[in-house]
């Protein structure tokens, strides 16, 4: 089989379903940057939608659409990288101010105790806990794309011991978490792993960490 | 698909793409009974049929500016994005788990009966006279990964087959499809 002949078995898989896992990711990669290998992709697609064409539409229930509406991120209009860039930045500084505002001028029933961000510190969460650290809350600064089959989960990892799950965290929104007497905060990680929807099954963290910040 | 439909709806992706809501939620009344359908048929399961149609619109206003008008119809690009996320949905833990079901015997024939209602339809009634020339392997083997989002090796278990003779059976298939119709 020649290149030619491979892409063209390739096209017809994707467009039918079998290419599946990393083959798939490959391929799709692939075709953001080969426009003759998107255009086989479209044929192949065009032609098996006649499989489709006797297909009965069935109206789905009003609920989706209302809980589309209420998930519907504002479209930037296609910024640049640099100000994408500079979005982001700008977006760290006022969570910064935010937090050293808060310390300042209020005593809250919450207090800041650190700021959890990704890898390329793109978002971060707020990590507050009330006066008698008996509660921590979670607060996303930027809405994180929920992804039905997983979840967000808390970890606390003091120094030196295993991580323990503090709970799961709403993607959206602030989480209130009970902590526990032995939990201790002091020069602790705080960390949020992405793992099957429910949480861990093996009670310690299983998928990749995506946030994490330090007490 | 109606030509005319089509057209309307590259013009509504455009507005989407500057992020007009009004056009997303007209694109949505027109497309999501259909899109909708093709997942009730993957998935035979209305909680998950209805999850997957939520992220799958979500999907769509996020990324319309990658929808390319001059490769295929926005209903075909959409079809696209719903089909691999039942793929990746049965794929997943909690489909298998609850998955006891098996696939709808009904959709294993190509319905070759019914009138075409639609004058745009010629090419898909070309595409259903085309399967036909098909051996009964090769349209199963075509109608259980396209309908049911079967893997080649979903298909060579339910079929009771070894997998290379699932492969080469929609190899051929799709070879034949493609003369068939001309592509």
């Amino acid at each position: 089989m020649n290149r030619q002949q491979r892409d063209d078995a390739l096209s017809a898989e994707y467009a039918i379903g079998t290419l599946r896992g990393p083959a798939r990711l490959r391929f799709q990669t692939r075709l953001l940057t080969e426009p003759e290998l998107a255009e086989q992709v479209a044929k192949w697609q065009t032609l098996l939608a006649g499989l489709d064409s006797q297909l009965i539409p069935e109206i789905p229930p009003d609920r989706v659409w209302k809980k589309i509406v209420l998930n519907l991120p504002a479209k930037p209009s296609a910024p640049p990288a640099r100000r994408a860039a500079l979005g982001w930045m700008v977006a760290a500084a006022i969570a910064v101010l935010a937090l050293f505002s808060w310390r300042m001028f209020y005593v809250p029933e919450f207090t800041p105790l650190t700021v959890m961000s990704d890898a390329q510190q793109h978002s971060q969460w707020v990590v507050s806990a009330d006066h008698d650290l008996t509660q921590l809350r979670v607060t996303p600064l930027q809405p994180v794309t929920a992804d039905s089959h997983t979840s967000l989960q808390l970890w606390l990892i003091p120094t030196g011991s295993r991580p323990i799950s503090l709970g799961l965290l709403n993607a959206e929104q602030a989480t209130q978490l009970a902590l526990k007497r032995q939990d201790s905060l002091k020069n602790a990680v705080v960390a949020i792993s992405r793992e099957p929807r429910g949480g861990s099954p093996t009670g310690q963290p299983t998928g990749p960490v995506l946030y994490s910040g330090k007490i | 698909m109606d030509k005319v439909r089509a057209v309307e709806q590259v013009t509504l992706m455009q507005a989407i793409v500057k992020g007009d809501r009004l056009a997303f939620e007209k694109l949505y009344r027109q497309t999501s009974p259909h899109l909708f359908a093709i997942a009730l048929r993957m998935l035979r399961h209305r909680p998950w049929a209805e999850e997957v149609l939520h992220d799958c619109f979500l999907t769509i206003w996020s990324k319309a500016e990658t929808y390319d008008p001059a490769l295929s119809a926005p209903m075909t690009w959409m079809t696209q994005i719903v089909r691999h996320r039942c793929i990746d949905w049965l794929r997943s833990g909690q489909a298998r788990m609850a998955s006891t079901e098996e696939p709808h015997d009904a959709l294993l024939v190509v319905d070759t009966d019914e009138p075409d209602s639609r004058p745009d339809d010629a090419q898909a009634a070309r595409l259903r006279r085309c399967m036909e020339n098909l051996s009964s392997e090769q349209r199963q083997s075509v109608t259980l990964a396209y309908y049911q989002g079967m893997s080649h090796s979903d298909i060579a278990h339910w079929l009771q087959q070894p997998v290379g003779s699932v492969k080469s059976w929609i190899r051929r298939a799709m070879a034949h499809l493609r003369e068939c119709v001309g592509l």
